[in-house]
């Protein structure tokens, strides 16, 4: 008997992966046409950013006009540099492709940041109530009435040549341990994660908190009391789990903003610095050259639009999906 | 039979949701629902006590209160002896291991996130029910199959199951923590009628079985026949009438209850029976009827003193002051009607055709020609005539003045018949009461309980 349930546990395991996988697949399959294009755009910038090394011959860094020919000074672009080079001789594509890295690295992490702040500053201040989320709410209040990149420019200018690792070292260890990231910890490109999270923080926060309030009243949550669950538990296992998607869906739109505003600050010289390449950084840079050089800029500038576009499309999907007045089931843990 | 679960005047009274908007406006007084009103109860040791009322009338509320799953406003309850009003929130938690409510509506009460494993094994966890996780799997899957659902689905989610199904597993969830007692609050009423049965004899089953006592809500009458030892009739926050399920059917006291009856479905349909009417809505617990919550609608009201015309004529007259009062009867209208079919249309033929037609009702499909005595007939005239002067709200105050219902100026208390097990809260049934309404208006009280609204 005991080896039969262990059995079945077993099982039940595999079950619940397929599970989850084929609801994914259903998930996909409802969405519209447009929505379905953007996952496979924002799949394939991903794979892309991810695989960088395998894609292109060349090195971010690798100055062309130096290492190889000294004519491909803002080359335009040629079967061997599909994008042409910029004025130090690098190759266009390949910082594209590095600055897809950086890019959707700062669009999850800043969002993830967000998401950490917002999801328990929200979850609390909707499930306590009172007081607690009068004050929580101000503070998110507060936050969300400073236009949004005047609040972080002061940040990262506060924050200056210091990064957010040397006031926060736990942070700082979670961020090293993490792939291409890793690398990043001395680089002023994590004050701009991690502002940009702060700023978009109240969002999360206001999206958490409505569908808190919302799940809060469902009868299963009544009925986890009447078990004699504890209040967090209650929280964290019933309410939070079927407050989420929302969230999920107001996350993917972030992740473009995020992108976007990463490229704003960069294009103001306040964001990115080198050596790390990033789409912000590239336009900036090349905006001087413009008329004559258009690759340069035109390249990075189409990629922010692509991908921002994709990822606002495919929220725009999944909202469409997951919108709590249309009745659907939430599909499996 | 020792009381279980004793329920001593508790009261739960919402405010109205505080909004900006009303903050903005001090002028509007936070008004109060009050759901549940002074109400005691006991249920028994292994006794099933059935809840019953129409929709709003607070029996959720009550038992909600009851658990503490919200806060009773006042009032205190007792399960076996300790005070559940008093406990401490540990306390609270091993309560729950006690009383266990299973709610209305399946769909709704288990979490779609949860397998059924899930569903069944947590609340073991808080109630330290078995050695380990293996443990608490083999008695969940047991409890899934005695609830009459295989072992097999408990890696399921909710959506993967029908409403009978799903009710199956959170009976299961509530007898998982080893209850003595569970509170079925409409456990069936969500389901289809098909299912109803099954879900119920399986309740009863159980019940039998563990020896639970029961606290059965519902707003069907023959469900409540069939299941309950006895019955609790609730109206408006208030317990209007209790007794054992037999005498309440057969010999029921309040006229509410007798209304409640009358309206049950014969199954055979060469039996004749006198269906009680019930007038007007249901009133909102938002500033409930006064006295006798049941007044306005009572089809047994008690006449103001002095009345010595017939029970019928006497509902006449509150029927009139009600639509009065709501504003239902439009002088004007009235002028225009009698203007088309070539009628006078004089104040005084005005006023003939508002009598005729709220009042006597002539020529109103279904209803007898009521004649009012002399007194009141000129009362009534007079208050009529003031609406077509334009006066409305002094014609309902004339009213007002002289046909208000003794019920609405007191509240009834309990009174007893019979052994002691059957009570009913109505001021007929109250001798000092009715003595003081008789000395004036002879056997009218007792001829309004004889006779009713009947049709
Ligand atoms: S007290 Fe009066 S109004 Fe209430 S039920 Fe009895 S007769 Fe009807």
């Amino acid at each position: 008997m005991a080896i039969d349930t262990k059995h079945s546990e077993n099982r039940s395991v595999v079950d619940q992966v397929g599970s989850r996988v084929r609801w994914l697949v259903a998930v996909y399959r409802r969405l519209d046409l447009s929505a379905q294009v953007s996952f496979w755009i924002v799949a394939a910038i991903s794979v892309a950013a991810a695989a960088a090394p395998l894609i292109t011959p060349y090195a971010p860094g690798e100055q062309l006009a130096i290492t190889a020919d000294p004519a491909l000074k803002l080359h335009p672009p040629t079967p061997a540099n599909p994008m042409g080079t910029d004025l130090y001789g690098r190759d266009v594509f390949t910082r594209l492709v590095y600055g897809a890295r950086s890019s959707l690295a700062v669009g999850l992490l800043a969002v993830g940041i967000a998401a950490t702040i917002g999801i328990t500053a929200g979850s609390i201040a909707g499930y306590v109530g009172g007081w607690v989320d009068e004050s929580i709410m101000r503070v998110m209040d507060i936050l969300i009435s400073f236009p949004a990149l005047v609040l972080a420019i002061t940040l990262v200018g506060a924050l200056g040549s210091e990064t957010v690792i040397t006031i926060l070292p736990v942070l700082g260890e979670l961020l090293a341990s993490l792939p291409v990231v890793g690398s990043w910890t001395s680089n002023n490109i994590i004050n701009v994660i991690f502002v940009i999270g702060l700023v978009y923080s109240p969002q999360i926060a206001r999206v958490t908190r409505g569908e808190v309030l919302r799940t809060s009243e469902e009868e299963f949550v009544e009925a986890a009391e009447n078990t004699g669950l504890s209040r967090v538990r209650i929280l964290v296992q019933h309410i939070l789990p079927n407050s989420m998607a929302p969230v999920l869906v107001q996350s993917t739109f972030l992740v473009a903003t995020a992108i976007l505003f990463e490229a704003s600050l960069s294009y103001l010289g306040l964001g990115v610095q080198p050596p790390i390449p990033t789409w912000g950084v590239m336009i900036s840079n090349g905006q001087g050259y413009l008329p004559d050089s258009w690759w340069w800029t035109t390249f990075p500038g189409l990629a922010i639009m692509v991908t921002v576009l994709a990822l606002n499309l495919l929220g725009d999907g999944l909202r469409d999906e997951f919108d709590p007045r249309s009745a659907t089931d939430g599909g499996p843990n | 039979m020792s009381s279980l679960l004793t329920i001593d005047g508790l009261t739960k009274h919402f405010s109205e949701k505080d909004s900006l908007i009303r903050r903005l406006r001090p002028d509007q007084e936070v008004r109060t629902v009050r759901a549940v009103d002074d109400v005691s109860l006991d249920v028994k040791e292994g006794e099933t006590l059935g809840l019953v009322g129409e929709s709003g009338c607070g029996k959720s509320t009550l038992a909600r209160a009851a658990v503490r799953l919200i806060e009773p406003t006042d009032g205190s309850v007792y399960f076996d002896g300790d005070e559940v009003t008093g406990f401490s929130r540990s306390e609270l938690r091993e309560f729950r291991s006690e009383v266990q409510v299973v709610f209305q509506d399946p769909f709704a009460s288990l979490n779609p996130r949860y397998t059924v494993a899930k569903t069944l094994m947590e609340p073991m966890r808080v109630h330290n029910i078995g050695a380990n996780d293996t443990e608490r799997r083999e008695r969940a899957a047991s409890l899934l199959e005695r609830c009459g659902l295989g072992a097999e689905h408990l890696d399921r989610h909710p959506h993967e199951f029908s409403g009978g199904q799903r009710q199956r597993i959170a009976i299961a969830r509530a007898l998982s923590v080893e209850p003595s007692m569970l509170i079925a609050d409409e456990p069936v009423s969500a389901l289809d009628v098909s299912v109803q049965a099954r879900i119920l004899n399986l309740l009863d089953e159980l019940r039998e079985e563990m020896g639970l006592s029961m606290l059965f809500i519902s707003h069907d009458m023959s469900i409540v026949r069939r299941v309950c030892d006895r019955v609790a009739v609730m109206y408006l926050g208030k317990i209007a009438e209790v007794a054992p399920t037999d005498r309440l059917f057969t010999d029921p006291q309040h006229p509410y209850t007798q209304a409640l009856l009358s309206a049950i479905p014969v199954p055979d349909p060469t039996v004749e029976r006198d269906r009680v009417h019930l007038e007007g809505d249901v009133p909102t617990p938002i500033d409930p009827p006064s006295g006798c919550r049941f007044h306005p609608r009572c089809p047994k009201v008690i006449p103001t003193e002095g009345w010595d015309g017939s029970q019928a004529a006497w509902q006449r007259v509150l029927a009139l002051k009600r639509r009065l009062a709501a504003d239902e009867l439009d002088a004007e209208t009235t002028r225009e009607h009698l203007e088309d079919e070539r009628k006078s249309v004089s104040d005084d033929a005005v006023v003939q055709e508002l009598y005729d037609e709220h009042v006597a009702r002539k020529g109103v499909a279904d209803a007898e020609t009521v004649s009012l005595p002399p007194d009141a007939n000129d009362t009534v005239k007079s208050a009529l005539q003031r609406l077509v002067a334009g006066d409305r709200d002094g014609a309902v105050a004339m009213l007002e003045r002289s046909y208000t219902t003794p019920c609405a100026r007191e509240e009834p208390s309990l009174t007893t018949h019979g052994a002691g097990t059957h009570q009913s809260a109505c001021h007929l049934h109250d001798p000092s009461f009715v003595t003081q309404s008789k000395s004036q208006n002879g056997e009218l009280a007792v001829d309004g309980i004889a006779s009713g609204d009947a049709r």
